[in-house]
C-alpha cells in the first residue's frame, strides 16, 4: 500500500471536541433577524385564499412574489419554487414566510396564516403514479432475441423504502443584502450550486452574489439540494426586510420538509437458457420522485447506468422513470439510485440461485464484472476488476461459505432463524454521464504565500469549491498537496469554501472530491512546486481544470458509452439472527472489502465504510419512514429511529490494492460505495434465516410476523 | 401568567443567574443566554444527546430539563469541561481513534464518555455501548468512538 | 415586559399545601420534566397546548427517597429512574423495566412518577407496576388517597389525578420480590436495540412451589388503550404445574387474543402487537419461568 494511507490524525477534531467549532447555528450577527417558514398542511390543493395575520412592527412577510428573479431553485431541474404559487403539490410545501426579531412571533404568524385550498387528486405512491419527469430505456446487446429463446423466464420485483438522511446537525442557513451584494452562509455540500440558484432567483450578476459554508455537520446528499431552497427563502427575508436574517429548522421541521432517499420499485425478468444460463434481462426501474423532478433525473441515471449490479448479463434493456407523486420532492442520499438498483440487481441473483438450485455466491461469481467486459450503457470495464481476490479475501475474515453451507442445514430443518448473506457492489466514480467534462468543468487553484516566520517558508493554500462536511475533505486533500509538493502538512491549509475566494471545482457529491479534485490539485501541487522551487519567496500560483481521459466516450443523447471513468467494488457479508417468536432482527456479523483504489488515509476510509454501512443497516432493517395520505408518518428522532450504538456489530474492512491511473495516488471513489452493498447482504441473509425469498427493505419483524405466521 | 421567575446555578464552577420563564429550556439558556453553543441541538426531544451536559455531576439532556429544574443546581458543559485533564485525555482519544467526523455530536459524546469513565473507569464493550447509546452519530458506525473510550480508558488507568 | 419576577423559590414548594396552591394558580407540577419539555417544544412550533408555567415538588421531603415500611416499598415522586435502578432496595423486575426506558442521560433527571402520570399505554414502567399492584399516592388540599395504579390511569394521557393533588410516591408490597419462589420476566420490544420506544411489553411474576404456580401475575403493555391485566387468565393459571404450560397456554390465550386491542401506527402495526404478544406468553408459559 502506498505511503499515502497511513493515517494522519485530522486537522478538526481539537474544535469540534471542545465545542468551539462553530455551526450556523451558534452564529450571530448583529440585527440579525430570525425565520419560519408556513408549510402546506395539505397534500395536492390549488391554494383559494391565504389569510394572513396582522403584522406586528419589525416583522415581514415573504412568499414566492418577492423573488425578483425566478421563484425556482436551480437544482439540476429548475422546477421547484422557493415557496408555492397557486397549487400546493405535497405537504410540507413552502407556502410563505415570515421574518422578525423573534423565533416564536415568527412561528405564531405562520400557526395564525390560515390557508385555504381547493382539492386536487393527490397521487402517494409509485404504482398510482400516471406522469413521470423522465423515461429512459437503454439497450445492450439484443435483449428480443434473448427472451424469444429463453428456455425459462423468471419474474421478480424489489422494493426499497425512503430513506432520511438524518445528518446530526439540521439545516441552517444565514443571508444578508448589502449595496446590492446578497452574501449567504450556511452548512451545505455545494456552493456554487447554491450562487448559481440565488443569481437566478434575483437577477443577480457573478459579482453580486457571495456563497461561504459554515462548518457543516454531516450531509449525506441531503445538503446538496434543499440548502438552496433555504438560500433562496433567506435571502428574500434579508432583502425585503434589509436584514441579515436567518433560518435554523428544528429537527421535526427539517425531517417534514427535506428531501429524502428515492423510494424504488424494480421489476425484473430474467432469461435463462436451456443450460441454465443467464442471457438478458429486462429491467423496468421506477423510482418515486416526488412533487418535483429536481435531480431525480440524474438519480435515476445513475440507478439505471448499475442496473445489472456488479453483474455482467449479455443482453439487457432498461427502462427508467422518475414517477411523481404528492409528496416531497426526493433528493440526492449516499449512493444517489445506486443502493436502489444494487438492491434489486444483487436479490434478483439471489432469487435466481434459489430458482436454479445453485449457492448464491456460486452462481453470483460466474456473472461478475471483469476487466474488459461491456457495461449497461456498452462502456467498457478498461481496469483491472479483483473481485475474485476481493471473495478469498471476505471469506477469510467472514467464513462465509461454511456457515452458509451450515445455515442452510438449520434453516430447513425449521430450527434456529441464522443467516448469512454475500452482495457485490460497483460504484461509477464521479458525476454521471457526461457531468465532469460537460456540465462541471471543474478548475482548482493552488496559491503560494511566502512566510519566513515558518519553517517551510510559507503556506499552500488549497482553493476548491469542496467541502469538508465531515467525510475527511479537509485532511485527504491536504495530504494530497503534502505528498505531491513534498511541503510538511502544517504548511497546507484548506479552509471553507466562500465563493469570492475559490473557483468552482464542482460540489461535494458523487465521491468525486478525492478521484476528480484531489487529482486536479495532485497536478496543480506538481506544477506549483516547481515554482516554488524556482522563487519561494514570492507568491505564485496555479490552476487547473478538468480534462477528461480522451478513451472515456459518452453520448448523452443516446446514454451510450463510459457512464463513469472508473468503478470502485465492495463485497459485503452480513450474518443475521431472528428471534423466533418477535421476529427482532439481530445483526451477528458485518464484514466487507473494498477496492477504492489506493486509500488516501486509511483511518478516514474505515470511518466512512463503518458509517455508511450502518446507514445502509439502517436503511435495510430499522429506519422506516412510511408516507401516510402524503404526509410522511416519522418525522422525529424519537420515531424514526437510526441505528444506536447497540444497533449493528462493528463492521470488519479490508482494503486491496488497485491504483487507478488517473487518480490522485490512485485513489478512486469512496465515500457512497459503503452504501451500495449490504442492503443486498442483509436481505440475503434475512432471505436465508428466514426460507422466504424477502425482495422488500426496510425489513422489519412486522413484515417478518406477516409472511411466517 | 407565564411570569418569569429568576434561576441561579453553578454553571461550570461559576454562580450564573438568568431571568427567564419556568418551562424555558436549559439548552437555550445555555446557549442564548449564557453563549455555550458547544451544547448543540440535534433533536430537541432528548433522543441524539448532542445538548448532553453533567447535571449535579451526572450526564443528563439539556433539551429536556426545564428552567425550574435548574435552580440551585451544578451544571457542567463541555466548555467548562473542555479545560479539565480528563477532558484532555478523552479529546485525545476520539482524535487519535478517529471518533471525529462532523463533530457535531462530537462534545455529546465527549460528555457521555466521561460519565461513563467516572462510574465505571475500565467499561467492557458493552457497557461502552450502554453508556453511549442515549448519543446518535451518524458519521462513524460507532466503531472508532467506541474505540476511542477504550483508548481514553487505558490511558487514565496509566495516569493514576 | 409586563411580566413580573417571581423568585425560583416560590416554584420549589416545600409542603404539600404550597404545591395545591400552585396547581390552583395554573402551574403544573413536574418530576423530572423531561416529557412535558418535549410535549411542549413540539406543541409551540405547531401551536397545540403548551403546559406552562411548571413547578418542581424536589423540595417537597416526601417526595424524595426509597424507603421501605415492613413489606412496603415507597418511591418518592421526586426519585429519578437512575435513583431507583440504582438502590438496592428495588426489585431487580422493576429495575429491568426502568433500564429499558430511554438513555443513560434521560434516566438521570426522569422520574417514575412521571412515567406513570403521562399514562401513556406504551410507558414501560406500567406493566411491572400492574403486576406488583403498585398504588399511587396522592396528595393535596381534600387530602390524602392511595389508588391503585390501574384505577390511577383512566385513559391514554389521562389520570384520575385531582385538580389540587400531586402524586407523592408509589409504594407496593415488595415481600414477594424476596420470596425464594419468585420468578419473574420482563421483555419489551422497541423499535431498535436501545434510546426506543416500546412496540409491546410484557411483565410477568409469580411464585413457584414444587412446580406449582401461585400468584402468577401477567400484564402487558403497549396493546390496548390501557395496560391489560387479566385476573380470569391468572385464575386458571394458578395451582396448576409448571409442566403443563402448554396446556395452560392453550387456555388463557383465548382469553388475551380477547383483550388485546392494538393500535397501528409509526411505530408498529396492530397485528404484530397482538400476535407477538400472545406469542411470548404462550412461549413463557410452555417454557415454564
Amino acid at each position: 500500500m502506498h505511503k499515502i494511507s497511513r493515517p494522519v490524525n485530522r486537522d478538526d477534531s481539537k474544535n469540534k471536541s471542545s465545542g468551539s467549532a462553530v455551526y450556523i447555528s451558534d452564529v450571530i450577527k448583529p440585527g440579525m433577524l430570525a425565520m419560519a417558514v408556513k408549510s402546506a398542511d395539505f397534500q395536492h390543493g390549488k391554494i383559494n385564499t391565504i389569510k394572513k395575520p396582522e403584522l406586528p412592527e419589525g416583522y415581514f412577510y415573504v412568499d414566492g412574489k418577492s423573488f425578483t428573479g425566478m421563484n425556482r431553485a436551480s437544482i439540476v431541474a429548475q422546477d421547484w419554487p422557493f415557496f408555492a404559487e397557486s397549487e400546493v403539490l405535497y405537504f410540507g410545501q413552502p407556502v410563505c414566510a415570515y421574518t422578525g426579531p423573534r423565533i416564536e412571533v415568527c412561528e405564531k404568524l405562520c400557526i395564525q396564516t390560515k390557508i385555504e385550498y381547493t382539492p386536487l387528486p393527490a397521487v402517494s405512491v409509485i404504482e398510482d403514479a400516471a406522469d413521470f419527469f423522465n423515461d429512459y430505456t437503454i439497450i445492450k446487446g439484443n435483449p428480443d432475441k434473448s427472451f424469444k429463446e429463453a428456455a425459462q423466464i423468471f419474474e421478480n420485483q424489489y422494493r426499497t423504502g425512503m430513506q432520511e438522511q438524518a445528518y446530526m446537525e439540521p439545516q441552517g442557513m444565514i443571508a444578508e443584502f448589502n449595496e446590492g451584494k446578497l452574501t449567504v452562509y450556511g452548512s451545505m455540500q455545494c456552493p456554487y450550486y447554491i450562487k448559481n440558484s440565488l443569481k437566478n432567483a434575483f437577477n443577480l450578476d457573478d459579482d453580486n452574489v457571495r456563497v461561504i459554508q459554515s462548518i457543516t455537520g454531516g450531509a449525506f446528499g441531503g445538503k446538496e439540494d434543499y440548502p438552496s431552497i433555504l438560500a433562496g427563502q433567506a435571502a428574500a427575508a434579508a432583502i425585503v426586510s434589509g436584514k441579515p436574517v436567518k433560518i435554523v429548522l428544528d429537527r421535526r421541521n427539517d425531517m417534514s420538509v427535506t428531501p429524502k432517499r428515492h423510494p424504488s420499485l424494480i421489476k425484473i425478468r430474467t432469461a435463462v437458457d436451456s443450460e441454465g444460463n443467464i442471457t438478458a434481462m429486462d429491467i423496468d426501474c421506477r423510482i418515486d420522485a416526488g412533487a418535483y423532478e429536481s435531480l431525480s433525473g440524474v438519480v435515476l441515471e445513475r440507478a439505471i447506468f448499475i442496473s445489472t449490479g456488479a453483474y455482467n448479463i449479455a443482453d439487457v434493456k432498461v427502462r427508467g422513470r422518475t414517477m411523481k407523486t404528492n409528496h416531497i420532492p426526493s433528493g440526492a442520499f449516499r449512493g444517489f439510485g445506486g443502493p436502489q438498483a444494487l438492491f434489486a440487481a444483487d436479490m434478483n441473483m439471489y432469487y435466481l440461485a434459489r430458482k436454479l438450485n445453485a449457492a448464491p455466491l456460486e452462481l453470483k461469481r460466474r456473472y461478475l464484472f471483469q476487466r474488459g467486459d461491456i457495461s449497461v450503457t456498452s462502456g467498457i470495464f478498461r481496469d483491472d476488476i479483483k473481485l475474485e481476490e476481493m471473495i478469498s479475501r471476505v471469506e477469510e475474515i467472514s467464513d462465509y461459505s461454511s456457515k452458509w453451507a451450515e445455515y442452510e442445514k438449520t434453516s430447513q430443518a425449521g430450527d434456529k432463524m441464522k443467516g448469512i448473506g454475500i452482495s457485490f457492489a460497483a460504484h461509477g466514480g464521479a458525476f454521471t454521464g457526461n457531468g465532469e467534462q460537460e456540465i462541471i468543468k471543474s478548475l482548482v487553484r493552488l496559491e503560494w504565500e511566502p512566510d519566513k516566520q515558518t519553517s517551510a517558508g510559507g503556506r499552500l493554500r488549497i482553493l476548491v469549491s469542496n467541502v469538508e462536511m465531515g467525510q475527511g475533505a479537509s485532511i485527504t486533500l491536504r495530504k494530497i498537496v503534502a505528498e505531491e509538493s513534498g511541503l510538511p502538512l502544517e504548511a497546507i491549509i484548506f479552509t471553507n469554501p466562500d465563493t469570492d475566494i475559490v473557483p468552482d471545482s464542482g460540489p461535494t457529491v458523487a465521491s468525486r472530491t478525492i478521484m476528480i479534485v484531489g487529482k486536479l490539485i495532485q497536478d496543480a501541487a506538481a506544477m506549483l512546486k516547481q515554482k516554488i522551487e524556482d522563487d519561494i519567496n514570492s507568491p505564485s500560483s496555479v490552476e487547473k481544470s478538468y480534462v477528461h481521459p480522451p478513451e472515456f466516450d459518452w453520448d448523452e443523447e443516446t446514454f451510450t458509452g463510459d457512464a463513469y471513468p472508473a468503478y470502485s467494488w465492495a463485497v459485503n457479508v452480513i450474518e443475521v439472527e431472528i428471534d423466533p417468536i418477535t421476529f427482532e432482527i439481530k445483526i451477528t456479523g458485518s464484514w466487507a472489502v473494498y477496492d477504492v483504489g489506493t486509500p488516501i488515509d486509511i483511518k478516514i476510509l474505515e470511518g466512512q465504510m463503518q458509517g455508511g454501512t450502518a446507514q445502509s443497516l439502517g436503511y435495510s432493517s430499522i429506519e422506516k419512514m412510511q408516507m401516510i395520505n402524503g404526509k410522511p408518518a416519522q418525522v422525529s428522532f424519537t420515531d424514526y429511529t437510526i441505528p444506536t450504538t447497540l444497533d449493528f456489530p462493528d463492521t470488519e474492512c479490508v482494503f486491496i490494492d488497485n491504483p487507478y491511473r488517473y487518480g490522485p495516488f490512485g485513489a478512486k471513489a469512496a465515500g457512497e460505495l459503503p452504501n451500495e452493498g449490504p442492503a443486498a447482504a442483509f436481505t440475503a441473509a434475512i432471505s436465508q434465516a428466514s426460507g422466504r425469498m424477502i425482495t422488500e427493505i426496510p425489513v422489519t419483524p412486522e413484515m417478518l410476523e406477516e409472511q411466517l405466521r | 401568567m407565564n411570569k418569569l421567575i429568576k434561576i441561579s446555578f453553578l454553571l461550570d464552577g461559576r454562580m450564573f443567574s438568568v431571568e427567564t420563564k419556568s418551562d424555558r429550556r436549559l439548552l437555550d439558556i445555555l446557549r442564548e443566554d449564557a453563549g455555550i453553543t458547544g451544547v448543540r441541538e440535534g433533536c430537541g426531544e432528548g433522543e441524539c444527546g448532542a445538548c448532553s451536559i453533567f447535571f449535579n455531576g451526572r450526564l443528563a439532556n439539556s433539551c429536556c430539563i426545564p428552567a425550574i429544574a435548574a435552580e440551585g443546581a451544578e451544571i457542567d458543559t463541555i466548555d467548562g469541561f473542555s479545560k479539565t485533564e480528563e477532558y484532555s485525555i478523552i479529546s485525545q482519544a476520539f482524535a487519535d481513534a478517529g471518533a471525529v467526523q462532523c463533530g457535531f455530536c462530537t462534545p455529546g459524546f465527549i460528555m457521555a464518555s466521561a460519565a461513563l469513565l467516572r462510574e465505571n473507569p475500565r467499561p467492557t464493550d458493552n457497557e461502552i455501548k450502554i453508556g453511549l447509546s442515549g448519543n446518535l452519530c451518524r458519521c462513524t458506525g460507532y466503531t472508532m468512538i467506541i474505540e476511542a473510550v477504550r483508548l481514553a480508558s487505558g490511558r487514565m488507568a496509566r495516569n493514576v | 415586559m409586563s411580566d413580573k419576577l417571581f423568585s425560583a423559590g416560590t416554584l420549589l414548594p416545600a409542603t404539600i399545601e404550597e404545591a395545591s396552591s400552585l396547581i390552583m394558580q395554573g402551574f403544573f407540577p413536574v418530576g423530572g420534566g423531561t416529557d412535558i419539555m418535549v410535549r411542549n417544544h413540539a406543541m409551540k412550533k405547531t401551536g397545540g397546548r403548551v403546559k406552562s408555567p411548571l413547578f418542581s415538588c424536589r423540595r417537597i421531603e416526601e417526595t424524595t427517597g426509597i424507603h421501605t415500611n415492613g413489606n412496603i416499598l415507597s418511591i418518592g415522586s421526586s426519585c429519578t429512574l437512575s435513583s431507583i435502578i440504582e438502590s438496592s432496595l428495588c426489585p431487580a423486575i422493576l429495575a429491568e423495566s426502568l433500564l429499558s426506558i430511554a438513555s443513560p442521560g434521560i434516566r438521570n433527571i426522569a422520574t417514575l412518577a412521571g412515567n406513570i402520570c403521562n399514562a401513556s399505554p406504551a410507558a414501560d414502567s406500567l406493566p411491572v407496576l400492574y403486576i406488583l399492584d403498585a398504588m399511587i399516592e396522592t396528595a393535596g388540599s381534600s387530602g390524602r388517597r392511595s389508588i391503585p395504579v390501574k384505577e390511577f390511569i383512566t385513559a391514554p394521557g389521562t389520570t384520575s389525578l385531582k385538580d389540587d393533588e400531586i402524586v407523592v410516591s408509589v409504594s407496593f408490597d415488595s415481600s414477594i420480590c424476596h420470596d425464594d419462589a419468585f420468578r419473574w420476566y420482563f421483555r419489551k420490544v422497541g423499535t431498535r436495540a436501545a434510546n426506543a420506544l416500546s412496540k409491546l411489553s410484557i411483565a410477568a411474576c409469580t411464585l413457584v412451589d414444587n412446580g406449582i404456580y401461585s400468584n402468577f401475575r401477567l400484564a402487558v403493555g403497549a396493546c390496548a388503550p390501557a395496560v391489560v391485566r387479566l385476573s380470569e387468565a391468572e385464575d386458571e393459571i394458578n395451582g396448576k404445574a409448571l409442566d403443563k404450560g402448554s396446556e395452560l397456554a392453550e387456555r388463557v390465550i383465548p382469553v388475551y387474543t380477547k383483550a388485546l386491542n392494538p393500535i397501528d401506527d409509526q411505530r408498529s402495526t396492530s397485528d404484530y402487537r397482538r400476535n407477538t404478544a400472545l406469542k411470548l406468553i404462550a412461549n413463557l408459559l410452555s417454557e415454564g419461568f
